[in-house]
């Protein structure tokens, strides 16, 4: 015969210990009696290992067995920091160096570096002559303004082929006289792309379109390296 | 008075055990530890002294944090020990020179190792086995848990990470279980007699 289900509160209280033997549910005698057994003599037993688990449990509560994780958890963290803080010095060597190279340095912090610098042999530009060479190159206008290449002379040619286009549509070429460069300054810019054109007209032109003082304020770009750069892309 | 059953004393009794009174310690393992390791028995046989030993280091660790009564602290060592349990489980089956359990193919107890049946004369172990053998895992540790650790069911709930209903369940699951297949109610008594 099979024993049937117990309800939940016979099943409580036969784990718990409160049903005995004779008063066990039909077909759970044998269950009492191995719950019986499994719970008893729980005091009797003897641990051959007894001294040494509490000598260790004793070094565990007292903190001299610090829990692995937390030692391992300290000394990653110990690691990370290291590696980070030599990240960021790495960073900020390296740009310091860059800097210092270009001479970008403020001059309180430049003229030191290259002193010291120069005594182990290493030329940085000092605070003085910090720029020298970047005004020639910047905007081309003394290097490369004579091969017609660069920002300005795309931004000037696509103005003036603009200007003509302009007048070809049959408006007043002086409507848009603050935009445009002057018609005598146009005629002599070439195309960018020819470069050997002829070098004293460019040049000529060149400092025309960006420097010359005969061309009226209002009627020069106001921004030619800006408005110039816009428009040669386009 | 058992450590347990006074909260005061007992509260002082782990607040020693905490600052490393081994006098504390030793009351506390005494007290614990034969049902310890008859928990660790039925679920992983031939290895509860060690695993037993380990649950004490790992209370012994947090023993400084632990607040509670005696039922609390019983629930706390017990859901280690489980834990412990189940780690072990788990590294066993991933080493492949592990030797195999002899006791998984023996199923009830009259298959066991003679020689550990020569050897092991408790009765309360047997049927420690007994119950293992002839349960799913989850319903063996929950009646384990309350025969063997003595705890309620809303504290064996709490150390199996399951409701108090699915507990429930399991427990009579696992009653009705062990009633279907005892045949002979005293047969795993009369196993346990020396031979």
């Amino acid at each position: 015969m099979r024993p049937n289900r117990l309800d939940a509160l016979t099943a409580d209280r036969l784990l718990s210990g409160e049903v005995s033997l004779d008063d066990a549910p039909p077909g759970y005698a044998g269950v009492a009696q191995l719950l019986g057994a499994a719970g008893r003599g729980l005091g009797a037993e003897g641990s051959v290992q007894e001294v040494a688990t509490i000598a260790a449990m004793q070094a565990a509560a007292l903190g001299h067995l610090a829990p692995v994780s937390a030692r391992q958890e300290k000394k990653m963290l110990s690691k990370v920091l290291t590696v980070k803080a030599a990240a960021v010095a790495a960073v900020l060597l390296g740009a310091g160096s860059a800097a210092a190279a270009t001479g970008s340095l403020p001059a309180g912090i430049q003229n030191p570096t290259s002193m010291v610098l120069a005594k182990i042999g290493i030329s940085i530009p000092g605070p003085d002559n910090h720029g020298n060479g970047h005004t020639g190159t910047r905007g081309k206008s003394a290097g490369h303004a004579g091969q017609g290449k660069g920002p300005n002379a795309n931004a000037t040619y696509g103005l003036c082929t603009a200007e003509e286009a302009h007048a070809d549509s049959g408006h007043q070429p002086n409507a848009h006289a603050a935009v445009f460069p002057s018609t005598t300054t146009c005629t002599s810019v070439p195309h960018p792309g020819q470069g050997g054109g002829n070098k004293s007209n460019t040049e000529g032109a060149s400092s025309t379109t960006t420097e010359s003082p005969s061309v009226p304020p209002s009627s020069r770009p106001a921004s030619p390296t800006s408005s110039g750069r816009s428009h040669g892309r386009a | 008075m058992t450590p347990t059953s006074d909260g005061g004393a007992f509260d002082a009794l782990v607040a020693a055990a905490a600052e490393g009174d081994q006098g504390a310690l030793v009351a506390l393992y005494r007290a614990h530890h034969p049902a310890l390791v008859r928990f660790l028995a039925g679920l992983v046989p031939g290895e509860a002294e060690d695993l037993a030993s380990e649950t004490w280091i790992d209370l012994g660790r947090g023993l400084s944090r632990f607040e509670g009564n005696g039922q609390d602290f019983r629930r706390l060592l017990f859901t280690i020990a489980r834990r412990r349990a189940i780690d072990y489980g788990r590294k066993r089956r991933r080493r492949r020179t592990d030797p195999a359990d002899l006791a998984a193919y023996t199923g009830l107890a009259g298959g066991e190792d003679p020689g550990e049946i020569a050897a092991d004369v408790d009765a309360s172990r047997r049927a420690v086995r007994h119950i293992t053998a002839l349960l799913p895992r989850p319903q063996a540790e929950v009646i384990l848990l309350r025969v063997v650790a003595g705890l309620s069911l809303t504290d064996v709930a709490r150390v199996v990470g399951k409701t108090p209903e699915a507990v429930s369940v399991l427990q009579t699951r696992g009653l009705h279980r062990l009633a279907s297949r005892i045949e002979r109610p005293a047969r795993w008594e009369r196993e346990s007699e020396p031979r």
